[in-house]
C-alpha cells in the first residue's frame, strides 16, 4: 500500500533534482546570457515543483516556486529581461528553497521566513523598468529597442540622419571611464546624442567598460573629421562610423552584430553548449544500505576464499597428489576468480561519477569571486571519473577548501593581473582521472603561485621554524610548510579561507583515506594541488605482523619499506632509539610500550617495518612478519572510544579479529610529526 | 519505580549475584569466544569480537563491578545488547533463565559494593529472591 510517507520520499528526490536543475541553470544564464532554452527549462523546473509541492502541503515551498514561475513567465513574455538583479533575486530565492528543503527532510515543517523573498519577487517586475536597465551589460531590453524606435521616428521626421559610432578602448587602457567621457564629450560636437549602448556605460564599472556604441543624429555627419578627432584622445583603439537604419533595431529586423556583438555572441553559443539528449543505459535507483550490505558481503567472502587458499595448501602438503585434492584446487582456484570478479562488480556498483561532487562548485566559485571582487573561470573536467561513494563524501570538504583557497589566495585581482599582462579573468580547473587503482583529482590555478621565500619567511615570525631550520629547507619543503598546523599564507586573514585552520585539516582528511597530496607551483602562473586516492576505501592490501603475540595491520600503502636489522644496529640519539637507513636516521618505535603489552625477550634481529613518508619515517619494530594480504576494514564502532594508534579491524580468515594500526598517529607519536 | 505487569528478563550470575536485563534490550547470547583486545581502552572493555562478521565489543561486568577477575568456565556466556543501534556484548558468568518479576522496587545507593545508578530497579522474584535490574544506558555509558 502506498502512503503519504512513500510520496515524500519521491517528492524529496524530485526536489533535489529540480533545485540542482534550476541552480545549474541560473548559472549558466549567468555566464553565457539570456536564451530562451534555459529559461524554459526554469520555467518548467519552478512549475513541476509548484505542482509537487501543493500537493504534499508544503504551502511556503508552493508559494514561493508560484512566484518564481511567474516571473520567469514575465522573461518568457519578453516583459522582462535578464539582467544582474534578476540572476541574483533567482539565487536568494534558491537558497531559500534550499532551506526549505532542509527543513523539510529534516523535521518535515516549514518555519522559515519568506514574506520578505515573496515582496522582492513581487516587487521585482515593477523595479525592473527603473532600475535593471542601469545594470544591463550584454542584452538589450525590449524597451531599450523602443525607446530607440521613438528616437531614429523624431530624427527621421525633422529630416536627421542617424548614425552609429562604435568606440573601444585598448586593453591596457587605465581610467576607462573618463577616457569614455570624453569621447562622447567629442562626439556631441558633431550632432545630437540620441542613445548609447550599453544605455548607460557611465554606471558600469571601470573594468568592464571596453566598447561603446553611440547614436547620434545629424544633418551631414563629418565622419572623417569625427573618427579624426575622436582617434586623437588616449587609449582609443577603433573608432567605426556607420549609417543607422531603422531596421538596424532589433525587433524590427535582424539585430546587427555592429550594434549588439556580446548578446548576439551569446545566444549563438548557448545553443551550441546544449546539452544534447545524453543516450542513458537504463540504470534504477537502489538503496545505498543494500548495496553496503552486498559489499560487506563480498568482504566476507575475500576473507574466506583467503583461508581457503590457505587449507588448500596444506591438503597439499598432506595428501600430495591425491585426485580429490586436485578437484578441489581447480575448485579453490575457479572460486578466487569468481570472487575477485564478484569483488569488482560490487564495488563498480558502488562507484559514483565525480560530477554529483562537481555541482556543488560553480555556484560556490561564483558567490566567492563576487564577494571578493575577481572575476574567476571554473573549469570542470573528468565528469564521469567514477569514485567509491563514501569517497565522494570524504573528500568533498578538502575539496571546497582547496577551490577556496586557489579562489581567495591563488588568483589575483584582477588590476593586479591587467599589470602583470594575465588576462583579468584567472581560471580554476577541476580534473579527475583514474591512474592505475588510483583516482588522481587536481586543483589548478592560474594564480600567482606560492613563494618558498615568502612560507619560510612566515614560518619562522609565526614562531614554527627558527631563522636556521627555515634557511635548511629545501623549496620543496618550504612548500610544504602549509600543512603544518596554524600556517596561513594569506597576508592579511580573510573572511573566506580562514586563518590557517585548513591545510593540515586538508592534509589529515586526505591521509584518512589513505591517499597522497603533492603541490607544484611556478612563481607568477599558478598552482596545481594532486589528490592521489584509492579506487575505494573497503578493501586494501595490509601487512600482517605480530607484536607481543598479537596479530596487527600495517595498511601497505603507508609501508615505505621492510627490513631487518640486528639489534645493536639501534643507536640513541638524544636518548631516543634510532635506526640508520641509507643514510637517514630514522626513529624507532616500539608499540608494545605504547600499548601496554609484556616486552619480547631480546633477540639478535629485528624486523622493522619502516612506515611514512620522506620527510616523517618512522620504524616499527615488530616481533614478526606474518605477510600481506587482503582486508575488509571494519570500524571498531563508536562504544569504544578512540583508542591512540589504532584505526580500525578486520576479520582474519581463522575468524579472529584483527587491529588496523594508524599509522599517522603512530608517526605522531615518536614525536616525529 | 513501578514496572509493566510481566516484563519479561534474563536473568544472570556475576560473582554470586544476580542481575537482570529486560529482554527487549537483549539481541543474543552466545558462548565465551576468542576476544582481541583493543589496547588503551577503559579497563573494563575487554576487547572485541567477532559475531557474524561484525566487530562487536565486549566489556565485562566484574570489572566494572570492581570484583576479582574470573576465569572463563564452560558457562561463561556473552550476552550481546541493543546499545544506540549498536550490539555490545557483556560477559556474565553464566545465564540463569528468564523470568518476571511480581515487584519491582527502587534501587538503593548501594547494591553489593555496586553503584545504585547502574540499576532502574531491585525486581521481586517469586522465589522471594531479589534480583539488581540493569540500566544499560548507564552501564555502557563509558567511564563512570
Amino acid at each position: 500500500m502506498t502512503n503519504l510517507s512513500d510520496y515524500r520520499e519521491l517528492y524529496l528526490e524530485e526536489l533535489d533534482e529540480q533545485l540542482q536543475l534550476i541552480e545549474e541553470e541560473v548559472l549558466r544564464l549567468e555566464q553565457e546570457g539570456p536564451a530562451d532554452s534555459a529559461i524554459d527549462r526554469l520555467f518548467r523546473a519552478a512549475h513541476t515543483l509548484k505542482g509537487s509541492s501543493a500537493a504534499m502541503g508544503y504551502h511556503k515551498m508552493k508559494e514561493v516556486t508560484h512566484h518564481v514561475e511567474h516571473l520567469l513567465d514575465q522573461v518568457r513574455n519578453g516583459q522582462l529581461s535578464v539582467a544582474k538583479p534578476l540572476i541574483n533575486l533567482m539565487f536568494t530565492g534558491l537558497d531559500v528553497m534550499k532551506g526549505l528543503q532542509d527543513e523539510i527532510i529534516q523535521t518535515d515543517s516549514e518555519t522559515a521566513d519568506i514574506s520578505s523573498l515573496l515582496q522582492e519577487l513581487q516587487q521585482y517586475s515593477l523595479l525592473e523598468a527603473s532600475e535593471a536597465e542601469a545594470f544591463e551589460e550584454n542584452a538589450v531590453s525590449p524597451e531599450w529597442h523602443e525607446r530607440l524606435k521613438q528616437h531614429v521616428k523624431q530624427a527621421l521626421q525633422s529630416g536627421k540622419k542617424l548614425f552609429s559610432i562604435r568606440v573601444s578602448l585598448s586593453p591596457h587602457a587605465q581610467m576607462r571611464q573618463p577616457r569614455m567621457y570624453l569621447v562622447e564629450t567629442e562626439l556631441r560636437n558633431y550632432g545630437t546624442m540620441v542613445d548609447s549602448d550599453p544605455p548607460s556605460w557611465e554606471s558600469l564599472k571601470e573594468e568592464e567598460i571596453h566598447e561603446v556604441t553611440w547614436i547620434l543624429a545629424s544633418n551631414d555627419l563629418d565622419d572623417q573629421g569625427l573618427k579624426k578627432s575622436v582617434s586623437a584622445i588616449l587609449d582609443v583603439e577603433t573608432v567605426d562610423v556607420l549609417p543607422f537604419l531603422l531596421s538596424d533595431i532589433p525587433g524590427n529586423a535582424e539585430a546587427p552584430k555592429e550594434l549588439l556583438p556580446e548578446a548576439a555572441d551569446s545566444s549563438l553559443l548557448q545553443r551550441s553548449e546544449m546539452p544534447g539528449t545524453k543516450s542513458k543505459s537504463p540504470t534504477i535507483r537502489v538503496n545505498i544500505e543494500r548495496l553496503d550490505h552486498l559489499m560487506n558481503l563480498a568482504g566476507e567472502l575475500v576473507i574466506d576464499q583467503t583461508r581457503f587458499q590457505q587449507i588448500k595448501q596444506l591438503f597439499r602438503q598432506k595428501f600430495g597428489a591425491d585426485e580429490l585434492v586436485e578437484e578441489l584446487v581447480q575448485l579453490s582456484d575457479h572460486l578466487s576468480l569468481l570472487t575477485s570478479e564478484l569483488q569488482d562488480g560490487v564495488m563498480k556498483a558502488r562507484m559514483f561519477p565525480i560530477e554529483q561532487l562537481y555541482s556543488r562548485f560553480p555556484r560556490m566559485v561564483r558567490d566567492l569571486s563576487e564577494s571578493l571582487g575577481k572575476q574567476v573561470d571554473l573549469i570542470l573536467q573528468g565528469k564521469d571519473t567514477e569514485l567509491d561513494r563514501n569517497l565522494i563524501e570524504e573528500i568533498g570538504d578538502p575539496l571546497i577548501h582547496l577551490i577556496r583557497n586557489a579562489v581567495d589566495h591563488g588568483i589575483e585581482r584582477p588590476e593586479q593581473r591587467r599589470l602583470i599582462g594575465k588576462s583579468e579573468r584567472g581560471t580554476v580547473t577541476i580534473s579527475a582521472i583514474h591512474q592505475d587503482n588510483h583516482v588522481v583529482i587536481s586543483i589548478r590555478d592560474d594564480g600567482a603561485g606560492m613563494d618558498a621565500d615568502k612560507l619560510r619567511l612566515s614560518a619562522v615570525q609565526k614562531g614554527i621554524l627558527s631563522q636556521a631550520e627555515a634557511q635548511r629547507l629545501s623549496d620543496d619543503e618550504a612548500l610544504h610548510l602549509i600543512f603544518r598546523p596554524g600556517f596561513s599564507t594569506a597576508a592579511e586573514v580573510s573572511e573566506v579561507s580562514g586563518r590557517g585552520v585548513g591545510m593540515d585539516i586538508v592534509r589529515n582528511n586526505i591521509e584518512r583515506m589513505s591517499g597522497m597530496i603533492d603541490i607544484e607551483t611556478v612563481k607568477g602562473e599558478g598552482t596545481v594541488f594532486q589528490i592521489r586516492l584509492p579506487l575505494t576505501l573497503a578493501i586494501v592490501t595490509g601487512l600482517l605482523v605480530k607484536i607481543s603475540g598479537r596479530t596487527f595491520i600495517i595498511p601497505m600503502s603507508s609501508v615505505a619499506e621492510i627490513t631487518r636489522v640486528e639489534t645493536d644496529e639501534i643507536k640513541r640519539l638524544q636518548g631516543e632509539p634510532v635506526i640508520k637507513i641509507r643514510q637517514q636516521v630514522i626513529p624507532v618505535v616500539w608499540l608494545q610500550e605504547h600499548f601496554q603489552y609484556p616486552h619480547s625477550p631480546a633477540r639478535n634481529y629485528l624486523p622493522m617495518v619502516i612506515i611514512g613518508r620522506a620527510e616523517k619515517r618512522v620504524a616499527l619494530a615488530v616481533d614478526e612478519l606474518i605477510g600481506n594480504q587482503e582486508i575488509v576494514i571494519k570500524s571498531l564502532g563508536s562504544f569504544i572510544a578512540r583508542t591512540d594508534g589504532i584505526s580500525g579491524a578486520t576479520i582474519l580468515g581463522s575468524g579472529n579479529v584483527a587491529l588496523i594500526l594508524d599509522v599517522e598517529t603512530i608517526i605522531k607519536l615518536s614525536g616525529n610529526a | 519505580m513501578q514496572s509493566t505487569d510481566q516484563e519479561q528478563y534474563i536473568e544472570f550470575c556475576v560473582d554470586s549475584e544476580n542481575y537482570a536485563i529486560t529482554i527487549s534490550e537483549i539481541h543474543e547470547i552466545i558462548k565465551m569466544q576468542a576476544i582481541t583486545d583493543i589496547p588503551n581502552s577503559y579497563p573494563y572493555v575487554q576487547g572485541v569480537i567477532n559475531l557474524r562478521g561484525k566487530i562487536v565489543p565486549v566489556i565485562s561486568l566484574r570489572s566494572l563491578f570492581m570484583l576479582e577477575p574470573d576465569e572463563f568456565t564452560k558457562a561463561t556466556r556473552i550476552v550481546v545488547a541493543n546499545h544506540k543501534e549498536e550490539a555490545v556484548g557483556i560477559i556474565v558468568d553464566k545465564v540463569s533463565k528468564v523470568t518476571t518479576f511480581s515487584d519491582i522496587q527502587p534501587p538503593p545507593d548501594k547494591i553489593a559494593q555496586v553503584s545504585g545508578s547502574l540499576f532502574t530497579g531491585i525486581g521481586l522474584a517469586s522465589d522471594g529472591s531479589l534480583v539488581g535490574i540493569l540500566k544499560l544506558d548507564e552501564v555502557l555509558l563509558g567511564d563512570s
